[in-house]
């Protein structure tokens, strides 16, 4: 019986497209592959009589195709060649061995799969179809083209073989174990995980590789699939940390009449250097380890999804209303700004600033003294003016000109940031209170 | 007092973001007893600053001093103290500069010591005192002892007091003394916005992300002394240093004497004695049957001059350029005011006689203006390097150098880096920009805007309109001039820097040809021009097939048939007169004689055209209106041109006895027309031109006509003397397509790229001639395009030469031409013999030149692929015998397919044009021939289709566009209104096959179709392959402005 190959011809080629449609064909047939120019390929040999034929075959998987939203062509044919070929350059969609011939001459010299220089020289001679093509001795066709070019044509006319590599569910970082007895309590479970989670996380130690996400598919034995996920900020391999965080989710797996086989497969892989170990006494400077706030991320973030949790990070920004953020952990890590040391901020804002009368000022520009809520205070020493000026491109904050802050001390040793405002379009200045110093 | 010694201007590039003379002014209006500019590693600005006080006469001295960035430290301030200092730093800087790559410098502690003799030092403030900068300060102290200051800044960063304080204290403890300093970037502080721009520009990032490398607050400003007296009250030594140290430096640009090089001049003669050597002996030349005494007395005149200026080793110079250029074959003529000195057309600078034209020595050089005379020589584009390289070697790099030309934001470039910068969607600049053409200045109107369906109230659109509008005209970076040659007798790498330009075995100064003016420096403009190519081509093809010798002196003058060839605007390929405005300008003008080739030369220019010159003049000329002049003094400069100032030097005597100007002042005018650098000077000089024309009873509106056209001159007017150069170029051209038209495109195609038209519209026009025109051939043609006999004798026919066909290298071309021998039978012999690429006989192949061989297209196509270059020699010599392929019969081209092909492969074709091909359906859409609009009447309305081959929107013509095309007929030019641009912009702008309906309108013999509906037609070019075979017709328009 000879071989029958599905090829269909997606006008959208994106990854994404093709990773949701790969493991979709499966229902037709068990051999599916990446076509390797731009389509999907299905091996039907022997599966056609189940979907009525292979017209409706074609039609039932074009159908369901474009009803998704995608435009896509099929055809059908001995080999690789032939149904690529048509999908694209033919009416007719079926052939079959005696036809190709006939259905393959017409078409043009594209139609091989051919690298573009060569169709391009082929076409400048004036051999623009395949028929043309084939009257060409072979020997000549080598001289020019190289053997490439005779391969690729007998590939199509089936005189040459074609292998299809079939595409895998489960990506390369998976391991499964199948069991003889199917099990159904969470610490059965949890052994069973925390085996895998070896196997996958030596692997990724040998490759410099952590895991962003896993996903645990468990079987059930009536053939149902219950599947846990978890995901990390940052990239993973800790078996210890990883069984942490499955252990959070465990608890909802329903193991119904029992599981049999376990996969767990690496979703999402990351770049995972390993690090050199500090010895901290010798380095005193050297910061608390830093895992150990990651792996609270995690747990937390797993609880209650990444984008509940925030950090704080400094930005390059003096004026104080743009100098901290609070960053979701989920969009993404960025480092904080370094902080200039000689700009002194307070350990309290006061936000937002509390407006202060001042009545007279010294020479330097400070004031003498200040009253704040009813209190009188008088300064005693003062260091400034720090001048910033707005962020103008923020358009929101071009009502004022610059701000004077200064560091102030009071009779009674209070020390203040306060800062005077001069606004646009008004000559009188105005004197906020905006955070307390140590 | 107060003098303020660290403030950079914008040629620190990105960083600065005030022009040198606005630091200038700003210091002046202070009362600084003095100001230094210190720019990065460079002294471009010095000069502007430097005139500025100068003009302004102000009490501030200019000081020169750099800023420069050590490879192996911080950075130093540096000020020359006299003349010697000045020359250190110059060469200091040409070290750093010439080691470095284009626009870097690389410069170390070691070699600034080698030079600091007679410099004084200022270490900028310091941000830290770590043990580095401690270091440095310390040893840079040692090593610059009593000469050596520490910057103190004050710039309100909060802790400005106890950081001061704390550098004023160590230095105190170091013995170092300190000078206060504003470190300015800007002269006010509203810069500020427009210094975060030039910031974030020079950072590669938008305002938003660049966070701390901003400034924070707009302190960088001059400021006046009573603040900096405020601020800086603690230290009083600080301010009484900067006055100590402006002291020191004493030197003044001033003091710079340039002197010529001297060593050309005749061993045993003065340089004077020696230039009425040469001329009296190039008098003879030019005056075989004897000089006459006008002509002497001229020569004595000039003379005298020259003698009194002691420029005789500048003419002496030029010479001898002249003199390599002519050893070596090389065709040169000088152009511009050259022309009206006798001298220079007795050396042979120049070739036509100013006294038979009547001009002015005086324009040339002037007794009242004191600035070095200016001689500008065209060479052959091919050949100039080899006249430039000379000049290198026999002066030596570090006594020449080409001028440099700064180049400074325009508006495209402005609006795109700032909307970048703003963060502006990425499509908001090409949208701005749609209506702005390649060089304006203007920046975006709000109108504009409001055009490109952007809305100008939006606050950061406003921003990015407001903000590049500041940003033109700043100085982006340093390019080289076209050919400005600076020499000097010394070393000129101690009047200023030279660094590398981009190109290889180029070195340029660092300053412009302005500043080199200012300085009073020599300069030579050793100028390309493509035509000089073209006839040198042809005098040599004339000498090889015709055997007469000609040079440009020698052309025969005054012949009526040339005359009558350009009155029929029969004009492709001539010099300058063959675009499309002069063809149409010819058959009105209706040249007669020489000077109205001057006249048309120079009447086609953006100067007369925006003055509304050109139309007085035609009727006037016509007979039409009488010439009238508004008083007896104009009418002497009027004269020659009845009534209508045509020329730059007419424009300037206007000002000069029209409205009072004095020459100085007239040229000051002109300069200031030409530049970006007196920015708001024009509004000044117009109000006291019109002042001056009406105290003088000239009436309003002609006083205002006269300023509008200078205005253009300004920029864009010729001179006379050289509108004469060129209408000699003009005249020669013409000559040779007139009596030899197979010689005047052989060598116009052995020239390009050059001129207006491309190989395809110069064959054309040499076969309407009656030229006959062979294909390129593997077995017949040269690399260059060649004559060869007919049946007919004395006439010949055009074999097209390889150069032709894109993509052949000219070694390749020429290896198969030496190896041809009594010539090829197969593609493979070719390679077997000459050992060409394998591409090479691609591409000949493609360009079906193995016609000798009964090869068609495709079928050398198929052998030529065969050819196995790697194959040993034996096997190769073997290969045709033993492994005889079958004759393979290919599929035939269709004709259209093989014009197509001809396009592809050489630009041109032979065969029929493309549109031919199309005619039958086109005639079905109306559509008539170029041929039948020729002959249809006034005003009627007509349908035409064609090749784009030019688009051109003129400065002068308020938006309307020139469209020039062609189908098999010939040429039609059409005018595009703004109203029906904006309804067919998309056919406008990028339609290859143009449909146009539009109505006809004639003057004179020029006939134009006012275009009224457009329809881009470019996809039946797609239909005229008969099947796809990949390529499509390139047809690319040239778009000029």
């Amino acid at each position: 019986m000879p071989r029958r190959l599905l090829c269909l011809y997606l006008s959208d080629t994106s990854a994404q497209v093709k990773a949701r449609l790969l493991p979709w064909c499966h229902r037709y047939s068990p051999l599916v592959a990446d076509d390797g120019c731009g389509g999907i390929v299905l091996d039907i040999t022997g599966c056609a009589h189940l979907f009525g034929g292979e017209e409706a075959l074609l039609s039932d998987i074009q159908s369901r195709i474009r009803r998704a939203g995608h435009r896509v062509r099929g055809a059908i044919a001995d080999t690789l060649g032939a149904a690529w070929a048509l999908a694209r350059y033919s009416r007719q969609v079926i052939a079959s061995g005696s036809e190709l011939p006939q259905a393959l001459n017409p078409l043009p010299v594209e139609a091989l799969r051919l690298p573009e220089e060569v169709t391009r020289a082929l076409r400048r001679v004036g051999l623009s179809t395949i028929a043309a093509f084939q009257k060409v001795g072979r020997q000549a066709l080598v001289t020019r083209f190289g053997s490439g070019i005779l391969l690729r044509l007998d590939q199509a006319f089936g005189k040459a073989e074609e292998t299809i590599t079939p595409y895998r569910r489960h990506p390369p970082y998976s391991a499964r174990r199948m069991l003889a007895e199917p099990v159904a309590t969470t610490s059965a479970v949890e052994y069973i995980l925390h085996d895998l989670l070896q196997e996958i996380c030596a692997r990724l130690e040998k490759e410099h590789l952590g895991a962003r996400r896993l996903d645990l598919d468990c079987y059930r034995i009536d053939g149902t699939v219950a599947v846990c996920t978890i995901s990390t900020s940052k990239p993973v391999r800790s078996v210890k940390h990883l069984i942490r965080l499955f252990s959070e989710k465990l608890d909802g797996i329903d193991a119904g009449f029992g599981i049999e086989t376990f996969i767990l497969s690496v979703q999402n892989i990351d770049r995972f250097d390993p690090s050199q170990l500090t010895l901290p006494q010798f380095d005193p400077h050297s910061l608390p380890d830093s895992t150990v706030l990651d792996e609270l991320i995690d747990r937390i973030g797993v609880r209650l999804g990444f984008q509940h949790v925030a950090r704080m990070r400094i930005c390059e920004s003096l004026l104080p209303e743009y100098s901290v953020e609070f960053r979701s952990v989920s969009a993404g890590e960025m480092p904080s700004a370094l902080w200039p040391e000689y700009r002194i901020r307070p350990v309290y804002w006061v936000d937002p600033p509390v407006h202060i009368e001042v009545a007279t000022i010294h020479p330097g520009g400070g004031p003498v003294q200040f009253r704040l809520r009813g209190d009188t205070h008088r300064v005693v020493k003062a260091e400034g003016p720090e001048r910033l000026t707005p962020e103008w491109w923020r358009l929101q904050s071009l009502h004022w000109e610059s701000r004077d802050y200064y560091r102030i001390e009071d009779d009674r040793g209070c020390r203040f940031w306060i800062y005077r405002e001069v606004r646009l379009q008004r000559s009188l200045s105005r004197w906020f209170l905006r955070g307390h110093l140590p | 007092m107060y003098a303020e010694l660290q403030a950079s201007s914008n040629f620190s590039f990105l960083r600065g973001a005030s022009h040198p003379q606005e630091m200038a002014a700003t210091a002046s209006g202070y009362g600084y007893a003095a100001l230094a500019i210190t720019d990065r590693n460079t002294l471009s600005g010095i000069v502007l600053a430097h005139s500025h006080f100068k003009k302004a006469q102000s009490k501030t001295r200019f000081i020169v001093g750099c800023r420069l960035d050590l490879a192996d430290g911080p950075s130093l301030l540096c000020y020359p103290g006299n003349r010697e200092a000045y020359g250190r730093l110059t060469r200091l800087l040409t070290l750093g500069r010439r080691r470095a790559e284009k626009g870097e410098c690389i410069l170390r502690l070691s070699e600034v010591e080698e030079y600091s003799q007679g410099q004084h030092f200022i270490c900028p403030f310091p941000a830290v005192l770590n043990d580095a900068a401690v270091q440095f300060i310390k040893t840079c102290a040692n090593k610059f002892h009593g000469r050596f200051h520490l910057a103190l800044t004050h710039t309100c960063r909060g802790d400005d007091h106890r950081w001061i304080h704390t550098v004023a204290e160590f230095a105190r403890f170091s013995d170092i003394p300190v000078v206060a300093t504003a470190d300015a970037l800007y002269h006010d502080p509203d810069r500020k916005m427009l210094q975060d721009v030039v910031t974030c520009i020079r950072e590669n990032c938008t305002l938003a992300e660049a966070g701390f490398r901003l400034e924070f607050n707009a302190e960088r400003h001059l400021k006046p002394i009573r603040e900096i007296a405020q601020l800086f009250s603690a230290w009083p030594q600080a301010l009484e240093a900067t006055l100590e140290i402006a002291d020191f430096c004493r030197f003044s640009l001033d003091e710079l004497r340039y002197e010529y090089p001297e060593e050309i001049a005749e061993p045993g003669l003065s340089p004077f004695e020696d230039l009425v050597k040469r001329t009296w002996a190039g008098a003879k030349n030019r005056y075989p049957q004897g000089i006459p005494e006008n002509v002497k007395r001229q020569l004595e005149h000039e003379f005298k001059l020259i003698q009194e200026r002691e420029y005789a080793p500048y003419f002496l110079t030029v010479h001898d350029v002249i003199q390599f250029a002519e050893s070596k074959g090389i065709l040169c003529q000088g152009r511009g005011s050259a022309g009206n000195s006798l001298i220079c057309y007795c050396l042979g600078i120049t070739q036509a006689d100013p006294v038979e034209r009547g001009l002015l020595f005086e324009r040339f050089i002037s007794a009242a203006r004191n600035e070095p005379p200016d001689i500008d020589v065209d060479f052959e584009h091919e050949r100039r390097e080899e006249v430039i390289q000379h000049i290198y070697e026999k002066y030596g790099r570090e006594r020449a150098g080409i001028a440099a030309t700064v180049v400074h934001y325009r508006t495209r470039r402005a609006v795109r880096e700032v909307s970048k910068v703003l963060g502006l969607p990425e499509e908001t600049a090409p949208t701005l920009l749609k209506s702005v053409w390649g060089w304006s200045n203007d920046g975006i109107e709000e109108q504009h805007a409001r055009e490109a369906g952007l809305d100008p109230s939006d606050p950061r659109l406003r921003l990015a309109m407001d903000l590049s509008k500041d940003l033109i005209g700043f100085p982006r970076h340093l390019s080289q001039h076209v050919g400005g040659f600076v020499i000097a007798r010394g070393r000129l790498d101690e009047f200023v820097p030279i660094e590398n330009a981009t190109m290889k075995n180029r070195t340029v100064i660092q300053w412009d040809k302005d500043d080199i003016d200012e300085i009073g420096m020599m300069k030579v403009d050793i100028l390309a021009l493509g035509m000089l190519t073209a006839i040198r081509k042809a005098f040599d093809l004339l000498k090889l097939y015709y055997g007469i010798n000609h040079t440009l002196a020698d052309i025969p003058s005054n012949d009526p048939a040339v005359y009558k060839m350009l009155q029929r605007a029969d004009s492709i390929g001539v010099f300058q007169v063959e675009s499309r405005a002069q063809q149409s300008m010819l058959p009105r003008l209706k040249p007669q004689c020489f000077y109205d080739l001057v006249i048309e030369v120079a009447i086609v220019r953006p100067g007369p055209i925006q003055g509304d010159m050109v139309h007085p003049y035609l009727r006037r000329r016509e007979g039409k209106e009488a010439a009238s002049y508004p008083s007896e003094a104009l009418k002497n400069i009027l004269g020659k041109t009845l009534g209508v100032p045509l020329f730059q030097e007419q424009a300037m005597q206007i000002a000069i006895t029209g409205a009072g100007f004095s020459p100085d002042e007239a040229d000051e005018l002109r300069r200031s027309l030409a530049t970006f650098r007196h920015v708001g000077t024009i509004q000044k000089h117009r109000e006291r031109f019109i002042h001056g024309m009406l105290g003088n009873g000239y009436p309003l509106d002609f006083a205002e006509r006269c300023f509008s056209q200078i205005e253009g001159f300004g920029t864009y007017g010729f001179p006379e003397s050289h509108a004469i150069s060129f209408a000699n170029l003009v005249y020669v051209s013409a000559w040779i397509k007139c009596h030899y038209p197979g010689v005047f495109c052989a060598a116009l195609l052995n020239s390009q790229p050059m001129g207006f038209y491309a190989p395809a519209q110069l064959v054309r026009d040499a076969r309407e001639h009656g030229v006959e025109i062979r294909p390129i051939d593997v077995n017949y043609s040269q690399w260059d395009s060649t004559l060869q006999t007919t049946n007919r004798r004395g006439k010949y026919a055009i074999r097209l030469g390889m150069r032709l066909v894109a993509g052949l290298s000219e070694k390749d071309a020429r290896t198969i031409v030496n190896a041809r021998g009594s010539g090829y039978h197969s593609p493979g012999e070719i390679v077997l013999r000459s050992g060409c690429s394998r591409l090479a006989l691609d591409r000949l192949a493609q360009a079906d030149a193995f016609s000798s061989m009964r090869l068609k297209r495709r079928q050398a196509l198929w052998e030529a692929g065969a050819v196995d270059r790697d194959m040993p020699p034996l096997f190769r010599a073997v290969q045709g015998n033993l492994f005889d392929e079958p004759a393979l019969d290919l599929p035939a081209a269709s004709p259209s397919q093989e014009v197509v092909e001809d396009y592809v492969a050489t630009g041109l074709t032979l065969r029929k044009h493309p549109l031919a091909f199309l005619r039958a359906r086109l005639r079905e859409q109306r559509v008539i021939p170029a041929a039948m609009v020729k002959e249809a009447p006034n005003n009627k309305i007509v349908t035409i289709a064609g090749l784009v081959l030019f688009r051109q929107q003129p400065a002068t013509a308020h938006g309307t566009i020139f469209l020039t095309m062609e189908d098999e007929t010939g040429v039609v030019n059409l005018i595009v209104w703004k109203n029906v641009q904006l309804k067919f912009r998309q056919a406008v702008y990028s339609a290859k096959l143009l449909v146009c309906r539009g109505q006809i309108q004639r003057e004179g013999q020029v006939l134009h179709v006012v275009a009224r509906q457009l329809w881009d037609s470019s996809s039946q070019l797609r239909d005229l392959q008969a099947e796809r075979s990949g390529a499509v017709l390139p047809v690319r328009s040239r778009d000029f402005r």
